[in-house]
């Protein structure tokens, strides 16, 4: 009898089984389904799951004096709204990738997807409502798809643009930020509010998660729709979109402290890339101040924080503010912009020019 | 199992086929039938030697595991493995957010011929055995969610045609002690697959080994009882001929089993693997304990 009921059990799970799958969500989110502006068999999941990677929400924040944990070469995503000027680790977004903050008014999320070396920031605010960013857990040639808590709709991060869900095909408004090291905001920024390690979370923020992945240019952890050998895989480039328009910057190959200009032009708009490959920052601005006037932006004999200056004697910070001058408090126009690895600009921007 | 928690990148596949195979040598013309449910929690995160204070995530994978073996001879046996896997993801982001997803299929098959190379007798109570096995992959491998590939980890199959090297030792000390020293060792070496279609060489799961070694002690009674002690130890997995960080690691188990022997030809099992020890690259969610589950019937042919 007892015989006869194992092997009835055998039968019946070997040759009924199928193979199932089956979603539970208990938070209110839809399932993401429905089109996708990207085609679904680039898309992957890179295992943590939605929300398995915890995006964090208005951070604490400490003083620039306080964040001993920072090295001087540790790079740092920099943001200044009118004088008030916040500091987000990578030490901290290789960990957490999105980071939901906000100055006054202005209301972002900080998003680095570690894997393409990316860093955005994106408003929060998306049809005057304001929402927060989580990490979907999916990743389109290999970077961050985020996903807005407001309606559950998925963000292609580099694409600055929404591939499913509510909001598809609404384009990201983002704000202007510096990557570099922290000692070039330390030296020449003072008061400076940076991201504490007290996230709520146990990381081991000492330890960058990736092993050698950031230096080894052979190694990619999913694969991606285009490939370009101009550079490295894992160089840092500087990629400027205007209108559809796409075009790559490498730092300067310098080795004295020196800040090198280039001028440039896509899609008929003029602009400026500045960058120091010993501060190590590289940032493009539009001739034009914000109060309409054009200037004629050149090199400075002044040392940083000033880093270029124009014909009217006004002289400007990394961060495209007057901070000496005629204009003194004027900002530079900017252009969609953000710095990633070569790989990466590549696949999503195949016609990429590269300077 | 190991599981990658916080980067993203793939990790170990669930299935505890190597864990499973049933550490014993098949009796000429005895057909073995074994039914094994394996319960592997997995809660624990670890950086290294380091276990982090988080409990945001778990993972969850149960497997039905049918072995069959049978002794052609003294000398050669065989052994057929299949499993029913289930693996669960949950995520609990927050009070108000849980996230779950859950995946059923049938997992690989694992072939496994022995041969004795030394068999017990009343003067020299050892036995010494080698053997050479395939894994098939005759698990799914490309399960979509919404048309999306699940991670490596939430597939019940590999993808890939693996090849095992095992080696077992016994050694009984009748009349004078009622136990047996068993020890084994399997290696496993993984081939790739072409996971990602637009890869060039395709991912592969990190080698891995496996070393037991133990007493099974037998009472007269219906009730026998073992402890063993198992070192796990795999390989990074590796995509593009480049080795994946937050995979791969060391494990040291404790294995305490009883065993009950229902009638002349049925016996059950119970044992649970609980980690002392781990080593993990990276970190990594990781197994918190299993439980497994087996019943075995044999039958002279």
């Amino acid at each position: 009898m007892l015989n006869k009921l194992i092997y009835s059990v055998m039968f019946i799970l070997y040759f009924t089984s199928c193979d199932k799958l089956t979603d539970f969500r208990s938070s209110g989110n839809d399932v993401p389904s429905g089109n996708w502006l990207i085609p679904t068999n680039e898309i992957y999941d890179g295992g943590p799951g939605k929300d398995g990677i915890p995006a964090l929400v208005n951070p604490e924040l400490i003083s620039d004096k306080s964040a001993t944990y920072l090295n001087d070469e540790d790079l740092v995503i920099a943001i200044k709204i009118n004088n008030e000027l916040r500091v987000y680790p990578h030490k901290i977004l290789d960990w957490h990738e999105i980071i939901n903050d906000g100055i006054n008014s202005v209301k972002y999320a900080i998003t680095y997807c570690p894997l393409t070396g990316s860093g955005i920031a994106y408003n929060r605010e998306i049809n005057n409502l304001e929402t927060t960013f989580g990490v979907s857990g999916l990743l389109y040639n290999t970077n961050l798809i985020a996903y807005d808590r407001a309606t559950n709709s998925n963000w292609s991060q580099m694409k600055l643009e929404c591939v499913n869900g509510k909001l598809i095909g609404k384009l990201v408004q983002t704000f202007p930020i510096i990557e570099t090291y922290w000692k070039t905001i330390k030296n020449y920024f003072t008061d400076s509010k940076v991201v504490s390690l007290n996230t709520g979370y146990s990381r081991n923020y000492g330890v960058y998660p990736y092993g050698d992945y950031k230096t080894n240019n052979s190694l990619l952890l999913f694969p991606v729709s285009h490939e370009d050998s101009r550079l490295p895989r894992k160089e840092r480039v500087l990629g400027v979109l205007i209108n559809n328009k796409a075009k790559a910057f490498k730092f300067t190959d310098n080795t004295e402290n020196s800040i090198s200009i280039k001028q440039s032009t896509l899609n008929n708009v003029n602009f400026v890339v500045v960058d120091s490959k010993k501060n190590n920052f590289i940032v493009a601005y539009q001739p034009v101040l914000n109060n309409g006037k054009s200037v004629t932006l050149k090199s400075t004999n002044s040392n940083l924080p000033v880093i270029m200056e124009d014909q009217f004697n006004n002289k400007y910070d990394l961060f495209g503010y007057v901070i000496e001058g005629l204009d003194e408090g004027a900002k530079l126009k900017t252009v969609t912009q953000y710095i990633a690895y070569w790989f990466a600009w590549a696949a999503f921007y195949p016609d990429t020019e590269l300077e | 199992m190991n599981t990658k928690l916080y980067s993203q990148a793939c990790c170990s596949a669930g299935t505890p086929l190597l864990g499973s195979l049933e550490m014993s040598l098949n009796t000429e013309n005895l057909l073995r039938i074994g039914l094994t449910y394996d319960y592997n929690l997995l809660q624990s995160v670890y950086n290294g030697t380091n276990r982090l204070n988080d409990n945001t995530r778990e993972r969850l994978t149960r497997s039905l595991l049918l072995e069959i073996s049978y002794g052609f001879s003294k000398k050669i046996s065989v052994s057929l493995l299949s499993s029913f896997i289930n693996q669960n993801r949950t995520i609990n982001f927050s009070q108000q957010s849980t996230q779950q997803i859950s995946v059923n299929g049938i997992g690989d098959w694992l072939l496994l011929l022995k041969y004795n190379i030394k068999n017990s007798d009343i003067i020299d109570q050892s036995d010494i055995a080698i053997g050479f096995g395939l894994k098939l992959p005759t698990g799914k491998s490309n399960i979509l969610d919404k048309g999306i590939l699940l991670p490596a980890d939430m597939q019940p199959g590999s993808g890939s045609f693996d090849y095992l090297i095992w080696g077992y030792y016994s050694k009984g000390f009748i009349p004078y002690l009622p136990l047996n020293v068993i020890a084994n060792v399997s290696y496993k070496i993984n081939t790739t697959h072409k996971r990602f279609a637009n890869s060039k060489l395709g991912y592969k799961f990190g080698n891995e080994t496996i070393i037991t070694a133990g007493i099974g002690y037998r009472t007269d009674t219906f009730l026998d009882f073992s402890l063993f002690f198992r070192l796990r130890n795999t390989n990074n997995d590796v995509f593009d001929d480049e080795k994946i960080p937050n995979t791969g690691g060391t494990w040291f188990y404790l294995i305490p089993g009883l065993n009950f022997k229902i009638s002349e030809n049925l016996t059950s099992r119970v044992t649970s693997q609980l980690p002392i020890y781990r080593n993990l690259i990276g970190t990594q969610l990781t197994t918190t304990y299993t439980v497994t589950i087996s019943l075995f019937h044999t039958i002279t042919l």
